[in-house]
């Protein structure tokens, strides 16, 4: 297992960040150490595109937590109208890339786009969306769930009796909000981090808003730095350091800043609040701020990518403006059905192989007697989950294509096994960071009861705990699947000649200005993962036995005491297992 | 017993043959993790059909030596044999599917996806019998722990007592030769509990197996064991009846552990063949000395006193012929022939003066505190009617309760 994870998590990049320093011992230059490539990358501009990025991404990181909290106070503190509906759309929202966010409102606010259609073009609007603005915010709304989810659970455990004890105290109502607030902050700065970190790392809208805006993002100048003849992997290591040392920094000083007092709000005796029933305007605006969060999250993007592939550019907002044209090019000469089918087998091959690794190490982190191996596991795992995906990429391009490789006969440079690999071991470290919850929550004594009552170790895992896994497992792997299928800089970088996979197709017929194919393609591409997701839980509702799906909330009975199970623990989360917790509370 | 020889305990006669062949056997078990060890050569026969009980404080180790005789944990060195198998030992280690034995956990581990009947039946696999015996076998386990028409619930729409129930019923139901119960009634609440433990002890001798059960509640050990095992930081250090645990602790934690209303420190006097003048700091009260004989007179000592050696006297003094003391304590505290005592025969006692600090209302009377000159306190001292606090008394010490340990001749002596 060790070595799985090091051949595929640690090596690939590891050889391309040390070119940075070292170019010689890949035969990449004449010195073993040498700044000249920090010199050389910082005088290309790298300074101003890594500021660039740091800056989009405090803003990013600024939103994303305000619109968090808004939402997790809403849906955790009061009785608002459809709250429970919150984490099913920020899952929506973490599903749909972030190009795809992008390439959305590029299609509301262009010259040719939606707004356009209706007479409401605004230059000043087409310029504050496709620059350092609408970068940000692409990225903050983006970044809103994992926010959410690190937020939501500390905003429900406030309260109760420590803003009775405020009360009972003779403190008023700001005053218990004086008191609870600052208990939110190891959240708060979760939440902010992750975003930071995610948005740092972002290639979806650095390669498209950024872009076109001709405003330098990090991932962007790493990704030129390859990608153009000759690749210069010194300078793109550079860039690497950069990103990680940039999202290091941004952990150093939060751990610092966590460290500096004590924030526990969580314990066994903790008594959850009572939701804070609204009045009609409480729920009024309550209900506008989520409907404006995911209508510019999720609502206008969508709009635009579809409106975008029915309309007729310049045309108008007509009926005679309709067109499926774009939608049967897909089927016709274009013949862009085949990047769904590849990203579709590729996807199920390498989102089963993500999910059954993830798990097999989110077990090994998860055992109450890991031991060493298992703590540096879990740190190895969760620096690759802050690892950009460009870096990732970028390691797998420089590692494989070194030619004591080809003369020791492995020859995996351009080849399908070899893009598979670079997506397995991006998507792992989130996936097992996923499951790294519920595989904790799960008790070894369900394993050991199942042992001395006689069922062997296959058994003891088949009947007794994977049914309860059952759900997270599943939700797992069709994040992998749709993060696979979807996904853009390892697809970019990697993909072999005469392969496309679905996000290379879409941003080469955005980029060839076939827009309405495009967009009609990223509409499809939308469709069949939410089909895939739609089809697949269908399935298990049909399928799975009662108690597989109802064990967390048996239907409820007059005598069924609310002392119940023992054998979930809470998790507290934190940086890099965010999604843990809620991956259990969506499913 | 002396230390030296509880490490190696000669399992007591209880009236099984020597040519019946032990339901365990465990002999030098270790179990270590790292630097740290958890048992440490341990030596154990329980027969069939009888009830032991390992008592310890947590971190005694009595939780891995139950895992180790599970199999859930291997041990580091040592035999460990079941039935007359080899379970455990140099080169083997069989499976705890294989041992035929069933556990109740301290969780109760009730998988929370199946019904209460699939939790029962699922122990019946390993029977092979066919389905129908299967419903109808755990159906009946399940009403044998008052759980008849509860099979359809899942563990998440009982109550603690009723998962801990299921759990019993899917221990029994199989009919194993051997059960064992960690700390099962643990996160119960005392009114639960004390109705399960009745429910285990009777279920288990009916079925006939023998069982290790593990706890921290020395009532609940005394009230359920043919045998006690006292631990000891991996260790047993007493392994005998529970009279004899709590008449003849083999050491001044077993006694501590047991039960105690307080210390007193002093200096040993003249032993009269069967009680021991101690002076504590010029009153003279009496005791038994523990741990093979009596201390030389002038020798530092420590008196030990059970909750049942200590009652209120003095003519001021509330009456205490109306008490009424636990029943497992007073059954204890009861001279016998057997232990020495002659019949009729009255230990000697001794009253000294106090202040009753604290009363408790248990229902049956009141636990007091009282405090005797020098500030050493007294706990557990019963009686039908409360003492206001403060109000001065006489506590009178009987000799058979009063427990001398010899100390180090550097102890100090408290005065009084």
């Amino acid at each position: 297992m060790a070595a799985i994870v090091v051949l595929l998590l640690v090596v690939p990049p590891a050889c391309f960040l040390i070119q940075a320093v070292s170019p010689r011992l890949f035969d990449q230059g004449k010195a073993w150490l040498t700044w000249s490539n920090v010199s050389v990358a910082f005088g290309d501009g790298i300074g101003r595109a890594l500021l660039d990025s740091v800056a989009v991404s405090l803003g990013a990181g600024l939103l994303a937590v305000v619109c968090a909290a808004g939402l997790a106070f809403i849906s955790e503190r009061t009785t608002a109208p459809g709250r429970r509906l919150f984490v099913l759309a920020l899952w929506a929202v973490l599903l749909v890339p972030s190009y795809l966010v992008a390439v959305g409102w590029e299609e509301i606010v262009l010259r040719s786009g939606l707004l356009s259609s209706m007479g409401l073009w605004s230059h000043t609007l087409q310029g504050t969306v496709l620059g350092p603005v609408g970068v940000a915010f692409v990225l903050g709304f983006k970044g809103t769930p994992f926010a959410y989810f690190a937020l939501a659970p500390s905003m429900g455990a406030l309260g109760g009796d420590i803003e009775n004890s405020v009360r009972v105290h003779g403190g008023g109502r700001i005053d218990a909000i004086r008191v609870i607030a600052p208990l939110l902050l190891p959240a708060i700065m979760s939440g902010f981090v992750i975003v930071f970190a995610e948005s740092v790392g972002d290639f979806g809208v650095a390669t498209t808003i950024a872009a076109s805006a001709h405003f330098p993002v990090a991932t962007y100048t790493l990704y030129e730095s390859i990608s153009t003849f000759p690749a210069n992997f010194g300078v793109a290591a550079v860039v690497g350091w950069s990103l990680i040392g940039t999202v290091a920094l941004a952990l150093v000083l939060q751990n610092g800043l966590m460290r500096s007092r004590s924030f526990a709000v969580v314990s066994g005796r903790s008594r959850a609040s009572a939701p804070r029933t609204l009045s009609r305007k409480g729920n009024g605006l309550a209900v506008g701020f989520a409907a404006v969060f995911f209508g510019a999250s999720l609502g206008v993007p969508l709009l635009g990518v579809v409106s975008s592939s029915l309309l007729i550019p310049f045309k108008g907002l007509h009926l005679s403006a309709l067109t499926l044209s774009n939608y049967r090019g897909l089927l016709g000469v274009s013949g862009l059905s085949g990047p769904i089918r590849f990203s579709a087998e590729i996807g199920l091959v390498c989102g089963l192989a993500t999910v059954t690794l993830g798990a097999v190490l989110a077990r090994t982190m998860a055992s109450s007697r890991r031991g060493i191996g298992g703590k540096v596991l879990d740190m190895a795992l969760l620096v690759a989950v802050a690892l950009p995906g460009v870096v990732f990429a970028a390691g797998y391009i420089f590692a494989y294509n070194l030619p004591f490789l080809a003369h020791a006969g492995i020859d995996l440079y351009g080849t399908v096994p070899l893009l598979g690999m670079a997506y397995v071991a991006n998507a792992v470290p989130q996936s097992s960071r996923i499951m790294l919850g519920p595989f904790s929550q799960i008790h070894d004594s369900l394993l050991h009861a199942a042992r001395v009552h006689g069922a062997s170790w296959a058994r003891s895992w088949r009947s007794g705990v994977l049914p309860l896994l059952a759900r997270p497992l599943l939700w797992a792997a069709l994040l992998a699947f749709s993060g696979l299928f979807l996904e853009l800089p390892i697809s970019e970088l990697l993909a072999p000649p005469g392969v496309v996979p679905v996000s290379v197709a879409i941003l080469s017929v955005l980029g060839k200005a076939n827009i309405g194919q495009g967009t009609a393609l990223s509409v499809v591409a939308v469709a069949f993962t939410l089909a895939v997701v739609g089809v697949c839980l269908g399935l298990f509702r049909l399928l799975a036995p009662p108690g597989w799906r109802h064990w967390q909330r048996p239907p409820a009975t007059k005598e069924a005491s609310a002392d119940t199970s023992t054998l979930v623990t809470a998790e507290a989360s934190g940086s890099g297992n965010v999604l843990q917790t809620d991956l259990v509370a969506v499913s | 017993m002396t230390h030296a020889q509880a490490t190696q305990p000669t399992f007591p006669d209880h009236g099984a043959p020597e040519s019946v062949i032990p339901a365990v056997e465990v002999a030098d078990l270790t179990k270590t993790f790292g630097s740290k060890v958890a048992v440490d050569n341990v030596s154990l026969k329980v027969a069939p059909g009888q009830f032991v009980v390992l008592l310890g404080p947590s971190g005694s180790g009595k939780t891995t030596l139950l895992r180790c005789v599970a199999g859930i944990d291997r041990p580091s060195a040592g035999l460990l044999r079941i039935g007359g198998v080899d379970v455990d030992g140099p080169g083997t280690h069989l499976p705890p599917e294989k041992r035929d034995l069933a556990m109740v956990f301290q969780d109760y581990a009730l998988w929370p996806h199946m019904t209460a009947e699939q939790n029962v039946s699922f122990a019946l696999r390993r029977r092979r019998y066919n389905a129908d015996e299967r419903q109808s076998r755990s159906l009946l386990a399940l009403a044998q722990v008052g759980l008849a028409g509860l099979e359809g619930r899942y563990p998440g729409q009982l109550s603690g007592g009723e998962q801990q129930r299921v759990a019993l019923a899917r221990a029994l139901v199989a009919e194993p030769s051997l059960l064992l119960f960690d700390e099962p009634l643990s996160n119960l609440d005392a009114d639960r509990r004390e109705q399960l433990r009745v429910d285990i002890g009777a279920m288990v001798r009916r079925l006939g197996a023998a069982a290790i059960y593990i706890t921290h509640d020395q009532a609940e050990a005394f009230a359920l064991a043919d045998v006690v095992g006292v631990l000891d930081r991996g260790r047993i250090v007493q392994l005998a009846s529970p009279e004899t645990v709590y008449r003849d602790p083999a050491s001044e934690f077993v006694a501590r552990f047991t039960g105690l209303a307080g210390e007193l420190e002093g200096v040993a006097g003249e032993f009269d063949g069967s009680h021991l003048t101690v002076d504590v700091s010029g009153h003279e009260i009496y005791g038994r000395p523990m741990l093979g004989g009596p201390p030389e007179p002038g020798s530092p000592v420590r008196v030990l006193i059970r909750p049942t050696a200590a009652h209120f006297g003095g003519s001021d003094s509330p009456d205490l012929n109306g008490r009424a003391l636990p029943a497992v304590l007073s059954n204890i505290s009861a001279p016998s022939a057997s232990n020495g005592s002659e019949e009729g025969h009255i230990p000697p006692s001794a009253t000294l003066d106090a202040v009753a600090l604290d009363s408790a209302f248990r229902g049956w009377g009141y636990d007091h505190v009282v405090e005797l000159a020098g500030g050493r306190r007294l706990s557990g001292i019963a009686h039908s009617q409360r003492l206001r606090f403060e109000s001065r008394t006489q506590i009178v010490l009987s000799a058979d309760g009063c427990l001398v340990f010899a100390t180090s001749p550097s102890a100090t002596t408290v005065r009084l």
